[in-house]
């Protein structure tokens, strides 16, 4: 039924418990995952300080740092799916908020379906769904299977 | 990995087309369905709701004719 499953991730403990029930999901139903995670743009907010501003090379040193950070979460998600014999493809990006880096990817890898946990870093656990979740919810055409 | 899926409904044009995916969804893992429609609290069930909503149970078992699926069913019928 799906082709492409779009496994979105921060890297958290619960989100990597998503990703695990992703492929899993995908090597029974046969088809692909596309293992995504966005890291965000530094903003003036980050450089700015009341005395000085530090320049430009910083801060795109600490966007470089997000990067390499989502490169290894998605590497992550890339192991998993090789061990259990599921086809994947990686992806990172820049995104203002991650869920429009999540809807994006899944339209260019042409993506039949998300699945990722109900919230990531820090929200309070289990009550309520993550923003990402919800916003990823609110604007995707295609099905979501939010993952408890 | 899944092994049961609930299914519910209203009846409505975009319920039947999740209860269409579901159904598929359910072939393609192997797993069986429950579809259910709730129904207000304190209607007498012999009302013409009642009626709509039998329609609707049989509405879904056809949906699921059409899709060919074998998944096992069961229909939660109103209290």
């Amino acid at each position: 039924m799906f082709r492409n499953i779009l496994i979105p991730t921060d890297g958290s403990t619960v989100a990597v418990r998503a990703v695990k029930a992703g492929i899993a999901l995908a090597k029974e139903m046969g088809a692909s995952v596309i293992g995504y995670s966005a890291f965000a743009p530094a903003r003036a907010k980050f450089y700015v300080s009341d005395l000085y501003f530090i320049d430009r090379g910083i801060s795109a040193t600490i966007e470089q740092y997000a990067k390499n950070a989502a490169k290894k979460d998605v590497a992550r998600i890339g192991k998993l799916a090789q061990k259990a014999g599921v086809p994947f493809k990686l992806g990172v990006s820049r995104a203002e908020h991650p869920a429009d880096g999540i809807i994006q990817i899944a339209k260019k890898y042409h993506c039949d379906a998300i699945c990722m946990a109900s919230h990531g870093h820090g929200y309070i656990a289990g009550l309520l769904l993550g923003s990402v979740t919800q916003k990823v919810l609110a604007h995707s055409k295609i099905p979501v299977l939010v993952y408890r | 990995m899944f092994k049961h899926v609930l299914i519910p409904t209203d009846g409505s044009g975009p319920s039947k087309k999740a209860a269409k995916a579901g159904i598929a969804f359910a072939k393609a893992i192997g797993a069986r369905i429950t579809t259910y429609h709730a129904l207000e609290e304190h209607q007498p069930i012999y009302n013409a709701r009642f009626r709509k909503d039998l329609e609707m149970n049989k509405q879904l078992v056809d949906c699921n004719k059409e899709t060919g699926s074998d998944s096992p069913r069961e229909t939660v019928l109103p209290k």
